[in-house]
């Protein structure tokens, strides 16, 4: 018994292996179990008592020693053992049993994972979620883009492209981040191969990277973690980890702003906030959108704004003061005798004839008229010296013939020139002008928007036959003809005619070569003649009173940037900063529906904002409003009060956005 | 200190050397925007495999692979740090996304739990078992009842031979019988109880009025070897304890490293 210390002596009892798979049923039944033991096969062992031994012609009884030992009947005549009983069944040990549930458990893994493989993760029904592949439900942005027609390789491109390739994606980069590209766009130049586009990457500017390794999208924006998942979130401590200057709390540690902040640039569009002009009295609601507030708070159209005061600038009724806003596009000048024989030796009577579809009497005064040219007789020198206003007339035409509108006889002459090309194909001529001084032909089509062949030719017919044209009607808005020459006269506010004109004489600063010839001088020239400086008080007058000309870095044919003077004819913001976001709205509910803007915006005294604007240079800044200081944030932002952690403020990426292609996609 | 013991206390410095090197790792990596987890999750595929082994290493127990104790010690030096890793890894999210590492996640927390209470009870068992004055090897608790039933049913015999009375016969049929055919009292056992004597007690009490001596003698026998059986019951009930917990713990142990392996091929697949 169990009390016994020489119990299991080894010749008091059978050797017991561990690891035998199977166990006696006797003892699974609680019984006594048999000194013999399962097979290991499974069979019962223990039927017999022994197996007994053939010695020589004798069969031996080999009962173990801790059974008794040989028994006294001995084996039968055939050999087996006298004392046998019925089988038992045995049982698997634990451990076999422990191993056959490992082994199920493991096979039902695999089985799990091989029959929910095929269930695709983006579908549509209820049931994709559990997908053995699938790692979890998007953010809320990337589900119906990642989602629709794509499905996962959206952004995973080894996903359903067959055995074989996802074989070989084990052992290929995935390369997530050129995935996430397709979509995202930033406005660092781009480059997907090294992601040169996310600006923490570019070496230039952070120099004290941790580690050489790139840093790829899904560092931070970890997907899969749910609709309402926040995959944005960087903290002030990863901030802090580069950035020289750490940042324990906005108020105590953070740089002053610059000292024209948040200013970087002159403004597009020039107003005089300041106290010293009429526009004090306006409330800033009357012209700012605040209901439309973000980043900027937009400025209401010209109509909405300004309009109430200066909207009838451009519709006067008045013939002398809309005779200031006239464009001249070609000035006749009066032809002296030097020039007319000049001229009228090279006009073809038939030619012109045809050309302005004269009958036999006006072919009879054609030929008259140019033989009084022909026979001119008399002094240039008693004509009147060109005055400006001459000048400013005369400064499109002769920029367009490349004459120079001080020099009679040249200007004269290519006039006459052009006059005859009129009487012809008159669109196609000014076309051909316009295109020599870099018009494209879209530009050309706007730029002679409107303009009848048939009232050029008429202008020019008239002269050639008449002496001049003859207007039938009272000038109107839009194009007309005068005695001397071809004129436009705006439609109001943002006139596109006009506005292509101006864009016309702006870009011609920008002409090299032989197209610049005059290139220097049109742009004062052009400026006077469409923008009389007697509408506004001061500046450049008319439409550049208000919208800036300025000179800007815009990407030229090979991509280089170039800087370029361009008419600025929207409201830029003043500040473009990549990296730094703000928004208005916030801070005008708090404010109130009337909102308080000078809280942060002060006003300058001293603004010179004219001043800004005499020249090209944007750089200049100094608007009407004091730059606003970090103590005017602090007041708020600061420890225990609102939020004041690094990317309230700054954004990580330089100008994010989205793709044409993709926002092309939301729309289907 | 036993040779175990610091053999356990290294392993744990060690362990936990490497699992803060891991984490600060981590932790540098997404101060700096880099991604650690691979670093983090081939570390913990490779712990899983290792902590596999202790249970191959049984099954190879002629290898002189060094003892079990140590196999034990380093077992569940590395499953503690496994649990640390994994909320390194997944950056402390408790509950994944997506279906299958939801899966994993729920093996791993069930294999982490049952290896957790399989530590405590081998902790603890074992001294219980020490202070119960027997020993007895687990497969050999069906022959050792079997003994003892047959000695007491021979005793039952003789006395109804000897004195040619059959109360006691009959009241061990009717009653203690019951007691004796197998392991009683399994829970109570467990729970340190000592139902089993007081059930004995009680009904050997209730027959001794109607014996003479010579039966109170052989009846006190009987009690003694009740005693005795209650003893290997109790081996029987903590033992058996300590081997079925595993039966929990493998199969899930398994399922998981199954999972962790498939997880893998999908991250090199998709993300890496």
């Amino acid at each position: 018994m169990i009390t016994d210390q020489d119990r299991y002596a080894y010749d008091n009892s059978r050797y017991e292996r561990p690891n035998f798979p199977y166990i006696c049923g006797r003892a699974c039944m609680w019984g006594k179990p048999c000194s013999r033991g399962p097979n290991l096969d499974g069979r019962c062992g223990g039927t017999t008592v022994c197996t007994p031994f053939r010695d020589d012609d004798r069969w031996v009884c080999r009962r173990s020693p801790a059974e008794g030992g040989p028994c006294e009947d001995g084996p039968m005549p055939d050999g087996s053992c006298c004392q046998s009983q019925p089988p038992c069944r045995p049982r698997r040990s634990i451990r076999v049993q422990r191993g056959r549930f490992t082994k199920i458990a493991v096979a039902l893994t695999l089985v799990l994972i091989l029959a929910f493989v095929g269930f695709q993760p983006g579908g549509s029904a209820s049931w994709s979620g559990i997908s053995s592949v699938s790692p979890g439900p998007l953010s809320g942005a990337h589900t119906s883009f990642a989602l629709a027609d794509i499905g996962c390789t959206a952004c995973h491109k080894a996903h359903d492209s067959g055995l074989l390739q996802m074989t070989q994606a084990l052992f290929e980069p995935a390369n997530v981040s050129a995935g996430c590209l397709g979509c995202h766009s930033f406005g660092a130049p781009e480059d997907a191969q090294s992601l040169a586009n996310i600006p923490h990457n570019n070496r230039t500017l952070v120099a004290a990277m941790a580690s050489d390794d790139e840093t790829a999208c899904l560092n931070c924006h970890t997907e899969h973690k749910g609709v309402d998942a926040n995959i944005a979130a960087v903290s002030d401590v990863q901030c802090n980890s580069c950035h020289e200057k750490k940042f324990a709390a906005f108020d105590t540690d953070h740089a002053a702003f610059s000292a024209q902040y948040p200013h970087i640039r002159r403004a597009g569009i020039q107003f005089d906030h300041s106290n010293v002009t009429e526009h004090a009295k306006l409330s800033c609601n009357d012209c700012h959108q605040v209901d439309a507030a973000a980043r900027n708070v937009p400025v209401a159209g010209f109509n909405e704004s300004c309009g109430e005061c200066h909207g009838d600038l451009l519709r006067s009724t008045d013939a002398t003061a809309a005779e200031r806003w006239d464009l001249r596009l070609l000035r006749i000048p009066e032809f002296d005798a030097k020039t007319s024989p000049v001229l009228a030796k090279k006009f073809k009577i038939k030619k012109l004839a045809k050309a302005c579809r004269l009958d036999d009497d006006a072919k009879g005064q054609l030929t008259e008229r140019i033989a009084e040219l022909r026979e001119a007789t008399g002094s240039s020198k008693a004509k009147a010296k060109l005055n400006d206003q001459d000048l400013e007339a005369r400064a499109v035409t002769a920029f367009l013939t490349g004459a120079k509108a001080n020099k009679d006889k040249a200007y004269a002459k290519n006039v006459g020139k052009l006059l005859v090309a009129l009487a012809g194909k008159p669109n196609k001529a000014l076309g051909k002008l316009l295109s020599k001084k870099g018009a494209s032909r879209s530009e050309t089509a706007t730029l002679l928007a409107g303009l009848s062949p048939d009232l050029v030719r008429s202008v020019a017919c008239g002269w050639l036959i008449d002496g001049g044209y003859k207007p039938r009607s009272k000038t109107k808005n839009g194009w007309f003809a005068t005695a001397d020459g071809l004129s436009y006269r705006p439609t109001g506010h943002g006139d596109p005619v006009l506005r292509a004109w101006i864009d016309f004489a702006v870009s011609s600063a920008n002409l090299k070569g032989k197209k610049a010839l005059g290139a220097g001088a049109v742009l004062a020239a052009f400026r006077p003649q469409m923008m009389p400086d007697s509408v506004l008080a001061s500046g450049v007058g008319g439409c550049l009173s208000c919208h800036a000309v300025s000179r800007m870095a815009v990407a030229a044919k090979d991509g280089a940037p170039e800087l370029r003077l361009l008419a600025e004819w929207r409201q830029e913001p003043a500040s473009k900063r990549p990296l730094v976001r703000y928004d208005h709205r916030p801070h005008v509910d708090l404010l109130g529906a009337t909102p308080k803007c000078g809280v942060c915006h002060e006003r300058r005294e001293d603004a010179k904002i004219s001043k800004m604007f005499e020249a090209f240079d944007i750089d200049v800044v100094g608007g009407s409003f004091a730059p606003i200081r970090k103590e005017i944030c602090a007041e708020c932002h600061t420890s225990g009060q609102v939020r004041n952690d690094c990317q309230l403020c700054h954004e990580y990426h330089t100008e994010p956005g989205f793709r044409h292609a993709m926002m092309g996609a939301a729309e289907n | 200190m036993r040779p175990v013991q610091k053999f356990g206390v290294s392993v744990s410095i060690a362990a936990a050397l490497v699992f803060l090197g891991v984490a600060g790792h981590a932790y540098q990596s997404w101060r700096h925007a880099e991604d650690a987890t691979p670093l983090s999750g081939y570390i913990l595929i490779v712990l899983f495999l290792l902590l596999g082994l202790f249970s191959s290493r049984k099954k190879l127990a002629m290898l002189p692979a060094g003892r079990a104790a140590y196999w034990t010690a380093a077992h569940s030096v590395g499953g503690l740090m496994a649990i640390g890793l994994y909320f390194v890894h997944t950056s402390g999210t408790v509950w994944p996304g997506g279906s299958a590492e939801r899966l994993l996640a729920a093996l791993f927390y069930l294999v982490s739990l049952s290896g957790l209470i399989g530590y405590a009870l081998q902790r603890l068992l074992p001294s219980r078992l020490t202070r119960a004055g027997v020993e007895v090897i687990y497969e050999r608790v069906p022959a050792e009842l079997a003994d003892i039933r047959q000695r007491v049913e021979a005793l039952v015999t003789d006395a109804t031979e000897q004195h040619g009375s059959d109360t006691l016969a009959r009241h061990y049929v009717e009653s203690l019988s019951w007691f004796f055919r197998r392991p009683r009292f399994f829970f109570d056992h467990l729970g340190g109880g000592r139902r089993g004597l007081a059930w004995v007690a009680r009904e050997t009490e209730a027959v001794s009025r109607y014996l003479d001596d010579s039966e109170k003698t052989c009846l006190d026998e009987i009690a003694e070897l009740a005693e005795i059986k209650d003893r290997v019951d109790f081996h029987w009930s903590l033992q058996t304890v300590l081997r079925y917990w595993l039966f929990v713990h493998l199969p899930l142990a398994a399922a998981a490293i199954v999972l962790a392996l498939w997880h893998v091929i999908l991250v090199h697949v998709y993300v890496i």
